[in-house]
């Protein structure tokens, strides 16, 4: 029962069931109340006509007199009543023909009326009546009873199945009636994000539950717009008061360059100056991108594309950049399939982890990317030959400003000479989390080596092709024979 | 040539401002929207470049006026805010191209020459250079008569240097224009397919035809 909509139909249910099992229950106890007094008034006026034939007068009738009275009144209503005389101590005078072997138990002392089972009759509805030193008891069987019993234990669970299925019935109707307003709440809350902020819930007029969420959800849009607002007015206002300065800056290195009165080493440090103002106002816009994809406030130009245009792309630089460094390039697997991202920031994010592969693995060593598909999701991994990371440092390489130092060698995952800040593997996160994605580093088994595998939902499986013509051009040499 | 520079930042237009008067473009700079809105109503400018936050409105929309009603003078965006959102924003709105601060005075000057030249420039579908000859519509290349293999980015990157045969091409140019991307991408690749490109074009007695320019970009010369 995972949605509220199901549990309130299943609570109806259950609830309209409840009450009508103890109103059946109810109802049979009642029935059985009023039958066994209507039964014991019967069994009472059947005593009554016993002396009634007696002789006129006031006369007390001998014991073998109603012995004779008794055994006449049993004889003509034996189809009804079973009749039994007894002497107080046990001892049983007379038995009424129509109780065949069976007798009838003594009542518990000072209970008038009680039901027991008499042997050859079955449950019969026993009245006692003193008369003198004798004990009468007249009993009527209870089977017809028992029969009207069953009838109205038959018709109450046949009335609790239509019950049932009518509650489910209504039980749907009313979780529709119930939730709808609040599935209309949930359609636009989730319609809301960065690009339609101003965008509120519908409120209805009234004054319930509904409404009141309604408004409080609207007005907590409220905060998050303004909120949003002020990040994103400060995150303009810092990049411009960041910016203009370092952009005087840079345009004064450059005319002291360019007036030509500077020695070659001020001319060097010049240049580093250069350089510098050019890796922070990297370092700047990246930071600018962590923040505002994680408020959601990136504008991705996303459209479904063949993944396999974008591998194609991206192994021809990687080509490149492999033979330069003596380094062999495999691409191990490509199952193309139809995708939806943005393609300048995945190529971003291949670029950036084959940077960081590359740079840990040494001349003759080998980067390796793959791709496949799983469960509705596009794979890639990226893995080298170097080293591998520490175990316990898997995780937060992925975390902005984080150097993790890999095993057995000074330089650091993600901290290249031109970011500098350990943010590359931050963006690739951030990127793929823009895209629904995820990203995972892991050490290779068996190592050495490091390997980064992202994913980005899919449509479906298109091809696979194991060694695609492209990924070999015509011109590529023998990168991997040196 | 006269172009029009809205920038309120005085010392950055002062230095713009001198820079393009260097080159002998004659230049005139304004704080505002509404100081450049009454420039355009003056006179005509065969260049715009915009400085986005300005004190009495956003660059973006001036823009959208301006090419609502109809003016269609080359536009420059130079910005100081987010890169990758201003820059798409601008192109749509009809900016021609884009430059985020801080930015270098030849990066802007080659931007602003490439800007000037694309009122006039057609396009050959055969380009030559010092033997080079470069087919875009067989989309081969010789040298001195001999077939020269380049892949796809080699050729497209060639075809780019012949279009700009002497001029200076920053990095961030050729970046956007190769490999349609306006992010720095592996600091080496540029060098590394400008070094393959030499060595498939080997000129006679060591000349050189692609000329570094440190810090800035290369030249075909």
């Amino acid at each position: 029962m995972k949605s509220l909509g199901s549990r309130l139909t299943l609570w109806y249910v259950l609830v309209v069931m409840a009450t009508m099992v103890s109103a059946i229950l109810f109802g049979h106890w009642l029935l059985n109340r009023e039958m066994m007094k209507g039964i014991d008034l019967l069994n009472a006026a059947e005593y009554q006509e016993i002396p009634m034939r007696a002789d006129a007068g006031s006369r007390i009738l001998s014991e073998s007199e109603l012995l004779t009275r008794v055994a006449q009144e049993a004889k003509l209503d034996a189809a009804l009543y079973l009749f039994q005389v007894r002497r107080a101590n046990g001892e049983i005078l007379y038995r009424s023909e129509n109780m065949g072997r069976g007798i009838l138990m003594p009542n518990p002392s000072g209970v008038r009326n009680w039901t027991c089972i008499c042997e050859s009759v079955g449950p019969v509805r026993v009245s006692e009546f003193t008369e003198g030193p004798l004990l009468v008891q007249i009993a009527s069987p209870l089977r017809s009873v028992e029969r009207l019993f069953r009838s109205y234990v038959e018709v109450g669970a046949i009335m609790l199945g239509m019950v049932l299925v009518i509650s489910i019935f209504f039980g749907l109707w009313l979780k529709r009636l119930a939730l709808d307003p609040i599935r209309r709440i949930q359609r636009t809350a989730a319609r809301i994000s960065a690009d339609n902020l101003s965008e509120r819930i519908p409120v209805a007029a009234g004054n319930d539950e509904v409404t009141d969420l309604a408004r409080l959800l609207n007005q907590m849009f409220d905060r998050l717009e303004k909120s949003f607002f002020q990040l994103w007015r400060f995150a303009g206002n810092a990049s411009h008061e960041l910016k203009t300065p370092l952009s005087i800056i840079r345009l004064q290195s450059e005319k002291l360059l360019m007036q030509g009165s500077l020695s070659s080493a001020q001319q060097e440090s010049v240049q580093q100056q250069l350089e510098s103002i050019s890796r922070l106002s990297t370092v700047i816009e990246k930071l600018l991108f962590i923040a505002r994809s994680e408020v959601g406030a990136i504008h991705l130009n996303l459209k479904a594309q063949c993944t396999g245009a974008l591998i194609k792309a991206f192994s021809e630089d990687a080509i490149v950049l492999c033979e330069e460094a003596k380094v062999e390039f495999v691409i191990a697997r490509n199952v193309e399939t139809q995708a939806t991202f943005d393609a300048a920031l995945l190529r971003q994010v291949l670029l950036n982890l084959f940077s960081n592969a590359m740079r840990f693995t040494p001349p003759g060593g080998r980067v390796t990317l793959s791709s496949w598909t799983r469960d509705k999701a596009w794979l890639v991994s990226i893995e080298d030959t170097g080293p591998g990371l520490p175990p316990s440092t898997l995780d937060e390489v992925f975390e902005p400003f984080v150097r993790v130092n890999p095993n057995n060698a000074p330089a650091a995952y993600s901290a290249s000479a031109q970011d500098g800040a350990g943010l590359g593997l931050a963006i690739c996160r951030s990127i793929l989390l823009l895209h629904h994605g995820g990203i995972r580093g892991e050490n290779r088994e068996p190592g050495p080596g490091f390997r980064v595998t992202f994913d980005i939902p899919c449509e479906y499986a298109a091809h696979s092709s194991h060694t695609p013509a492209w990924v070999r051009p015509q011109a590529t040499p023998q990168y991997a024979q040196h | 040539m006269r172009i029009l520079v809205v920038e309120d930042e005085q010392k950055v237009a002062q230095f713009i401002k001198r820079s393009l008067e260097d080159v002998e473009y004659s230049t005139k700079t304004v704080r505002t929207c509404a100081e450049a809105n009454d420039s355009l109503a003056d006179s005509p400018y065969d260049a715009i470049i915009l400085d986005l936050g300005l004190p009495d409105g956003e660059g973006l929309t001036i823009l959208k006026e301006w090419r609502a009603n109809g003016f269609t003078e080359p536009v420059l965006i130079l910005s100081a805010r987010d890169a990758v959102h201003d820059r798409v924003r601008g192109l749509n709105l009809g900016a021609d191209d884009y430059l985020a601060k801080p930015f270098s005075m030849e990066e802007l000057l080659a931007r602003v020459r490439s800007l000037l030249r694309r009122q006039v420039d057609k396009k050959a579908t055969l380009l030559d250079h010092r033997g080079i000859r470069l087919d875009l519509l067989a989309h081969t290349v010789t040298l001195t008569g001999r077939q020269v293999d380049l892949t796809g980015r080699e050729f497209a990157l060639l075809e780019l240097f012949m279009q700009n045969q002497g001029r200076v091409l920053t990095r961030s140019m050729i970046t956007e224009k190769i490999w349609d991307s306006h992010d720095e991408l592996d600091a080496n690749l540029l060098d590394v397919y400008m070094r393959r490109l030499r060595k498939k074009l080997p000129l006679a007695s060591d000349e050189q035809l692609f000329k570094t320019i440190r810090g800035v970009g290369y030249q075909m010369i």
